[in-house]
């Protein structure tokens, strides 16, 4: 037992003196991230504005994914990074991120951002079916799938890239 | 490199892991990603490190957590049900896992290796892979289930004959906190509790605690009806679950904490036992430790360290007309790994290790036993995965095994899978190994006064298997493929009763094929997904008798199915085929048992942001089936058994319901 305890221990050791930066840690929040990219990048505003303010609803979470949007997207439109206190700011963002903190919200959302050309991108699996343009789904090993509901999308006047479509695993 | 990297989607994938690996580098590449690229699913057990489905060295399936919770399983083993080729058989005190036919009753499903995160639970008396509801982790903390089939011994050393499978847990950050309660027809109860953060600085952490209880159901077993004799076995299918889960994770560091408990009554009359008596119950045990630590030296190259201890205990507690006969087993082993991975060399990504195992303890006790034979295992493998040109890639590996115990053991095992891409979305594999199993503690030293003798002299068992698959994507949702293979299995081992003295003994049996053709598809109607598939399999010994619990035919159906107002449907419809009884002796084909079909059906929705609900209906259409189990169901002991039991009878339509409170 006392070279079983020893063996452990310098295994231990060995682990806690180098252990990787936090950074690698939120490589899940950079995942979402990229998908957040692409699906700005796969859309289609009137108007095709030159920015895009993608937005955020305030949830004392750490790890946000709209934090590393600037590190995944680098093309045209811009992307500006913006997060609300209240749904009262909502008519300002051409995209929201609602983040799984903040899922109850999706029906207020709905409400807030009907008729307004809004792209509702949702963390949590189960978002596009009641609304909302896309959902990430997380399928194993850190990794994610989408759905979307092209209906919702094209009610508020956007329109979105079939390769979008081609790529989800579900559509609405 | 980006133009290089945009050529083709492996090299990209390629060129994406190398841009991970630069020191201090975010996890995905700066460059703006493709779309494609982050929707591909990574597997980490073919070939012990992260690679996409298509460039592993085996056919690889995954199951996901979206799929446990839309098809409502409740076990490890009911979502591998779900994958092509494989079967699963219940005995009501264990379940064994089938894979491509071979299902042998009355061995532990110990051609395949378990692992949890990379780490062996497969314990060193029985080699048993524990896949029920005798696995130690509760479903819900499991993120993914790889299954490699085929010959994994070129990486793992023994056990790994017919296929690996290495359940993925759930990070904390992944899981928050939930609650979960299970009520099920047959008065069962489960409570899961979990707890799951990461703070700012990284610490990921879990910690689950889970509580099972069922009564079980009354059974009824024709084969000991004989005119006012009781053929009740009641309140013995019983079934308790106690669970502890604590991990941690910090970079590359992982460290994890395995408790299990089960306590599962035994109905039936296995082994001669009283068919009725209460007091009849087997309970397991498991305390386990597993760390990993992944370094990585510089931007092409990484370490590997794994360890992990394991202590599993056996209690058994058999009735004979009224007495207690007791017997078990402790088993405690202790392993370690180093692995160097590195892609110095362009073109290559080679991988070379040493593993290490001590089972100081492999102790079996009875009224009539007393044995402990200590074993060592030394592993030496390396494998190389080569780019010849484009679309090709060579993978060879090769392992090297040395066991001592009760005996000594010496195998090399290789192992080479030549990729081919001929176009983006399609796959071509061409796979062929070798793999062993020595025999375990169980084969080689149990002995009861009167029943069984011990044999020492057993060699291990050698496979080879070939293997032609193809995939197939038409777009992300749908796509197809499907694999040719044949293992021949040299020196089975198995359990046979000697002429004249009528004892029991294992012995090595001679040679055993099994071939057969597996086919897929997958895509999605109108909203739903489905995925099916179906399998023609044939397992046969030298002397042409087919063996045991080998359906011939396997087809699969599983459809997930959203409805209005945020309800989720998930249908599963399973065909088993014909498959023949055990005889005894491997030499003489059973008795042939036709196929039955069964369908299960859940339903779930969401009652509000934290709630959410799920109704189970297995076996929806309440057919009467029964799994082959091994000849202890069939011991003919004078004034017990009317007649041999080759076949226990499965539970008919059982609806369960499930509220998770997610906060």
């Amino acid at each position: 037992m006392h070279r079983l305890m020893r063996f452990l221990g310098i295994l231990a050791a060995i682990a806690v003196a180098d252990i990787s930066s936090a950074s690698e840690i939120l490589a899940e929040e950079r995942l979402k991230a990229g998908f957040i990219s692409n699906f700005v990048q796969f859309t289609r505003w009137p108007g095709n504005p030159s920015s895009i303010i993608v937005c955020s609803l305030e949830s004392g979470h750490e790890a946000d994914p709209l934090t590393y949007l600037k590190d995944v997207a680098q093309h045209a439109p811009a992307l500006i990074v913006r997060r609300l206190k209240t749904l009262g700011e909502l008519h300002v963002c051409q995209v929201l991120f609602l983040d799984s903190a903040n899922a109850a919200k999706l029906p207020a959302v709905l409400a807030a951002g009907a008729k307004h050309p809004l792209l509702i991108i949702t963390e949590f699996d189960g978002g596009a079916p009641l609304g909302a343009a896309l959902s990430l789904v997380a399928t194993g090993g850190g990794r994610f799938g989408f759905d979307v509901n092209l209906t919702a999308i094209r009610a508020v006047g956007l329109d979105i890239n079939s390769r979008l479509l081609q790529l989800a695993r579900r559509v609405y | 490199m980006n133009a290089l990297c945009r050529e083709r989607r492996w090299v990209v994938l390629g060129c994406l892991a190398l841009a991970s690996a630069i020191a201090g580098a975010p996890a995905v590449a700066e460059d703006a990603l493709r779309l494609e690229d982050l929707l591909e699913m990574k597997v980490s057990s073919a070939a012990r490190r992260p690679q996409s489905p298509a460039e592993a060295p085996s056919m690889v399936s995954v199951i996901s957590a979206a799929e446990i919770r839309v098809f409502g399983w409740r076990n490890v083993g009911e979502a591998l049900a779900s994958l092509n080729g494989v079967h699963l058989s219940y005995d009501r005190s264990y379940s064994y896992m089938g894979v491509r036919g071979f299902g042998r009753p009355g061995d532990f499903t110990s051609r395949v290796l378990l692992m949890i995160d990379g780490h062996p639970i497969n314990d060193s008396i029985y080699d048993q892979a524990s896949v029920g509801s005798e696995f130690p982790l509760d479903i819900s903390l499991v993120d993914r289930i790889e299954y490699v089939p085929g010959a994994g011994s070129v990486m793992y050393g023994g056990n790994a004959i017919l296929a690996v499978v290495n359940v993925v847990t759930r990070t904390g950050a992944g899981t928050g906190h939930r609650l979960h309660l299970n009520i099920a027809e047959g008065g069962g109860v489960d409570a899961v509790g979990t707890a799951g953060w990461r703070d700012s600085s990284g610490n990921d952490g879990l910690l689950s605690i889970a509580r099972e209880r069922s009564r079980g159901r009354d059974l009824y077993f024709e084969s000991y009806q004989s005119g006012a004799a009781n053929a009740w076995s009641r309140g013995l299918d019983h079934e308790a679950n106690d669970r502890l889960f604590a991990q941690f994770r910090r970079g590359g560091f992982a460290a994890a904490l395995i408790l299990h408990e089960r306590l599962k009554g035994v109905p039936g009359g296995p082994f001669g036992i009283d068919l009725g008596h209460p007091g009849s119950q087997v309970r397991d045990r498991r305390l386990q430790g597993n760390l990993r630590f992944e370094h990585q030296i510089d931007p092409m190259s990484s370490l590997n360290f794994s360890a992990h201890v394991m202590d599993v205990r056996y209690d058994g507690h058999w009735f004979y007309s009224g007495t207690d006969q007791p017997d078990g087993m402790e088993a405690r082993s202790l392993g370690g790994e180093v692995s160097l991975t590195s892609r110095a060399w362009a073109g290559h990504t080679w991988l070379a290790g040493l593993s290490l195992r001590r089972d100081g303890t492999r102790r079996q006790f009875s009224s009539s036993l007393n044995s402990n034979t200590p074993r060592s295992a030394v592993g030496l493998f390396v494998q190389d995965d080569m780019a010849l040109g484009e679309r090709v890639t060579l993978s060879a590996g090769l392992r090297f095994d040395q066991v001592h115990g009760n005996g000594s053991y010496r195998h090399l095992s290789p192992r080479f899978a030549l990729i081919y891409r001929p176009a983006l979305r399609t796959v071509i594999k061409a796979i062929a190994g070798s793999a062993f199993r020595p025999p375990n503690a169980y084969e080689t030293d149990y002995a009861f006064s009167g029943t069984n003798i011990a044999n020492p002299d057993l060699r291990s068992e050698r496979s080879r298997t070939a293997e032609l698959g193809f995939s197939h994507d038409f777009d992300a949702a749908s796509g197809m493929g499907g694999s040719l293979y044949r293992t021949r299995l040299e020196d089975l081992i198995t359990i046979e009763r000697n002429a004249g003295s009528n004892l029991q003994q294992h012995h090595n049996v001679g040679r055993v094929e099994a071939k057969g053709l597996e086919l897929y598809g997958r895509g999605q109607l109108g909203t739903a997904i489905w995925r099916s598939s179906i399998a023609w399999q044939s397992v046969r010994h030298e002397s042409g008798a087919d063996l045991a619990n080998a359906p011939r035919h396997l087809a699969k159906m599983l459809i997930d199915q959203p409805l209005n107002a945020g309800l989720r449907l998930g249908l599963e419809a399973y065909y088993t085929g014909a498959r023949t009884t055990d005889s005894g002796q491997v030499n003489r084909a059973g008795a042939k048992v036709g196929g039955h079909f069964v369908v299960h059906l859940a339903l779930g929705g969401i009652l509000s942001r934290e709630l959410e609900w799920q109704l189970k209906i297995n076996n929806l259409f309440d057919r009467n089936f029964g799994n082959v189990v091994g000849t202890e169901f069939s011991n003919n002991f004078p004034g017990v058994q009317q007649s041999p039991m080759p076949l226990v009878i499965q539970d008919g339509r059982t609806l369960s319901a499930r509220l998770r409170w997610t906060f």
